[in-house]
């Protein structure tokens, strides 16, 4: 086989790749920055991977701490920080019970809501479905304020309720469920009406398995989104840090006075990170083989 | 095992009448087929009496009970369709099973990891494992049990389909088109199946089809419907000597009865382009003749049509000869035994007559009426 060459192909590539380094580039300045000593932050220098020379680490000297004591492995202090400085295990477990019960939910409500848009014929659907559009045209940063002061009046600021209650019910996802329920045959329903299964026993053991790729789909916009939320945690959490989440939990290193923690906070980052690329990893491979509809035709 | 009663089924789609008073009685054990060009409302018909559907007005009546608020479910029937309709995520044993886990477990027996610690869930687990294993034998279908739908042939899927549907014993069953998704041969092959399921079943068989072929068949009775009527109901011999309208007459038979324009005088007497067809009404005056391909006999004068040869179509069997006959729209055809092969050459010129018995007369509304032979005699005088 040979190749020839094409400025079309070529333009094209170069375009991509220069798109995904500008993508690519905050990850790089991130992981590199957790990986060097604060001196080598400081100057930009080190390269990738920093020098991984021992250094005194500034906290121990105040502390009163002899040189040969508080020598420290740049890589080794930053990650160990991240966990030391900030109860990091404990903003994890929060981000994966906010994100796990918000997706739950929100599967609760929109795979009914989407299986009655698409497969039931009732007054006003047409209707609900627009409104559900409309919806979807709503900042989540226009409603913020009516939504604080709500939660506030019934007393659930602070709360495990308050980060998890307002995204209980995703216009996204009943748009997207509702989407891929429209290309479920129809006689699939009345198969599962004949073999006698009322409305919901057709929601959870028919459409919710059918629709397994179209779910994770939605999984993944909805995890992503919440579990790298800073802005609505940031202000319906005020005061208690046990209920950090993972965002909240970097601005522990945000220095202010103490000097600035930049090796510890892009390690706590890259800590954040890390769980959502092995997910998208794993649910890439289910998006591939995962259950198509084509035993049906 | 029960009888099924149409009664004066209405059914409109904003204001398009789908259905405009069907009335039917289905026996019990029964094979009835319901057999019409698509659009007849044969379908809506068949879901108004699954259930899946409402009936404008009109009742529904399954062993002599009407079922009008019931639903699909309570209403004991199982149901084949066209798109086999199996759950993808389900192996073919799962799939089989469904009906009698919704029917045998409680809803709490069937909850996913909980219900099987439940007690006597085991049991019947056990019992719908065997009651499926006996369905999947029945259809030579227990090696493909843990199979997904995707993984099998059309033909397969549609034996899981019908197993699915057999499996629980309905009394009666509803098919909807089940062989148009398969290929030829396979579809010749599960029509047998299909009839020889109802003998041993001895259930009632409800089939909804557009291809009068399988209808012909299959069934003990057929009912052909058109524009969301019954046209008749009947044996298939019935329909296919006797229609009572020329539409029938058109549907039924393939390849297709041959339909003649004729005039009536005065007398009764029947003319087709001005020449005697020594018959005469026998009773309303006739506008079409309609005549079978195999009852046209070719003869050498007095023959009431006359044409010329356009197509000679040997199919080993049979010889089935086109005319261009005068006074006729449409090319006539006409069955000729293997033995004329080769006797019969294009542009030929072709006498045919009929024995009056087999000759159907229909008048301006389209509806059977009598013609009989006028006698010899009288012809002289």
């Amino acid at each position: 086989m040979t190749y020839r060459f094409s400025t079309r192909q070529t333009l094209a590539h170069v375009v991509l790749i220069l798109g995904a380094v500008i993508v690519l580039l905050p990850f790089y300045v991130m992981i590199s920055t957790s990986l060097k000593s604060p001196a080598e932050i400081a100057t930009g220098t080190g390269g990738v991977f920093g020098s991984q020379a021992l250094f005194a680490d500034q906290t121990c000297l105040t502390l009163g701490g002899s040189k040969a004591d508080c020598l420290v492995r740049p890589v080794l202090d930053n990650y160990t920080k991240a966990f030391t400085e900030a109860p990091m295990w404990r903003y994890l477990l929060n981000g994966v019970i906010v994100t796990l019960s918000i997706f739950a939910l929100q599967t609760l409500v929109a795979v009914p809501a989407a299986y009655a848009l698409a497969k039931l014929r009732f007054w006003g659907r047409d209707a609900a479905f627009a409104l559900v559009l409309f919806c979807l045209l709503i900042p989540v940063h226009a409603i913020a304020l009516p939504l604080y002061l709500m939660l506030a009046k019934l007393g659930l600021t602070n709360s495990y309720a308050a980060l998890i209650l307002p995204w209980t019910v995703s216009a996204f996802g009943i748009f997207l469920m509702r989407q891929f329920f429209m290309t479920v045959p129809d006689d699939l329903i009345d198969a599962a009406r004949m073999d006698g299964m009322g409305e919901f026993a057709i929601i959870w053991r028919v459409m919710l398995p059918t629709a397994i790729p179209a779910l994770l789909a939605f999984a993944i916009f909805s995890v992503v989104a919440h579990w790298n939320d800073y802005f609505w945690p940031r202000i319906v959490i005020t005061g208690d840090r046990s209920l950090f989440t993972p965002p909240l939990g970097l601005r522990e290193f945000k220095g202010d006075l103490g000097g600035d923690f930049y090796g510890p906070m892009m390690a706590s980052a890259t800590i954040i990170a890390v769980p959502l690329v092995v997910a998208f990893l794993l649910a890439q491979r289910r998006f591939i083989d995962g259950i198509t509809l084509s035993g049906m035709k | 095992m029960a009888t099924i009663q149409f009664r004066d089924i209405r059914k409109s789609f904003g204001d398009t009448d789908v259905l405009k008073g069907v009335g039917l009685d289905v026996a019990d054990g029964e094979f009835l087929s319901l057999v019409g060009p698509s659009g007849c409302g044969k379908s809506t018909l068949l879901r108004i009496l699954a259930g899946l559907e409402s009936q404008t007005s009109g009742s529904v009546m399954i062993g002599g009970k009407p079922v009008d608020g019931l639903h699909a479910a309570d209403r004991d029937l199982a149901m084949v369709f066209q798109s086999y309709a199996l759950y993808p995520h389900l192996t073919v044993a799962e799939n089989i099973a469904v009906p009698l886990t919704m029917r045998r477990l409680s809803r709490a027996q069937r909850l996913p990891l909980v219900g099987r610690l439940l007690p006597g869930c085991k049991a019947t687990r056990t019992e719908i494992g065997t009651t499926v294993r006996e369905a999947a034998e029945m259809l030579d279908i227990a090696h493909l049990l843990d199979r997904k739908p995707g993984q099998l042939s059309g033909g397969q899927r549609q034996r899981v389909a019908v197993g699915r549907a057999l499996v629980r014993e309905p009394s009666a069953f509803l098919l909807d088109e089940p062989l148009s998704n398969l290929d030829a041969k396979m579809r010749v092959h599960m029509r047998a199946e299909i009839a020889q399921l109802n003998r041993s079943l001895g259930a009632t068989f409800v089939y909804v089809t557009h291809d009068q072929a399988e209808a012909m068949t299959m069934s003990d009775r057929i009912a052909v419907m058109m524009e969301g009527e019954l046209l008749q109901v009947g044996t298939p011999d019935a329909l296919y000597d006797h229609p009572q309208d020329i539409r029938v007459a058109q549907f039924i038979g393939s390849p297709a009865i041959n339909i003649l324009p004729v005039d009536t005088d005065a007398s009764g007497a029947i003319h087709m382009c001005d020449m005697a067809t020594g018959l005469r009404a026998g009773g309303t005056p006739i506008e079409h003749l309609g005549v079978r391909p195999e009852a046209l006999i070719p003869c050498d004068e007095d023959g009431f049509v006359v044409g010329r040869v356009r197509l000679i179509e040997n199919l080993g069997s049979d010889l089935f000869v086109q005319l261009d006959a005068a006074g006729v729209p449409l090319p006539v055809t006409v069955r000729l035994p293997s033995e004329a092969r080769g006797r019969v050459k294009l542009r030929d010129v072709m006498q045919l007559t009929a024995d009056p018995a087999r000759i159907c007369g229909f008048d301006v509304a389209g509806k059977a009426a009598p013609v009989v032979a006028i006698e010899k005699v009288a012809s002289h005088v």
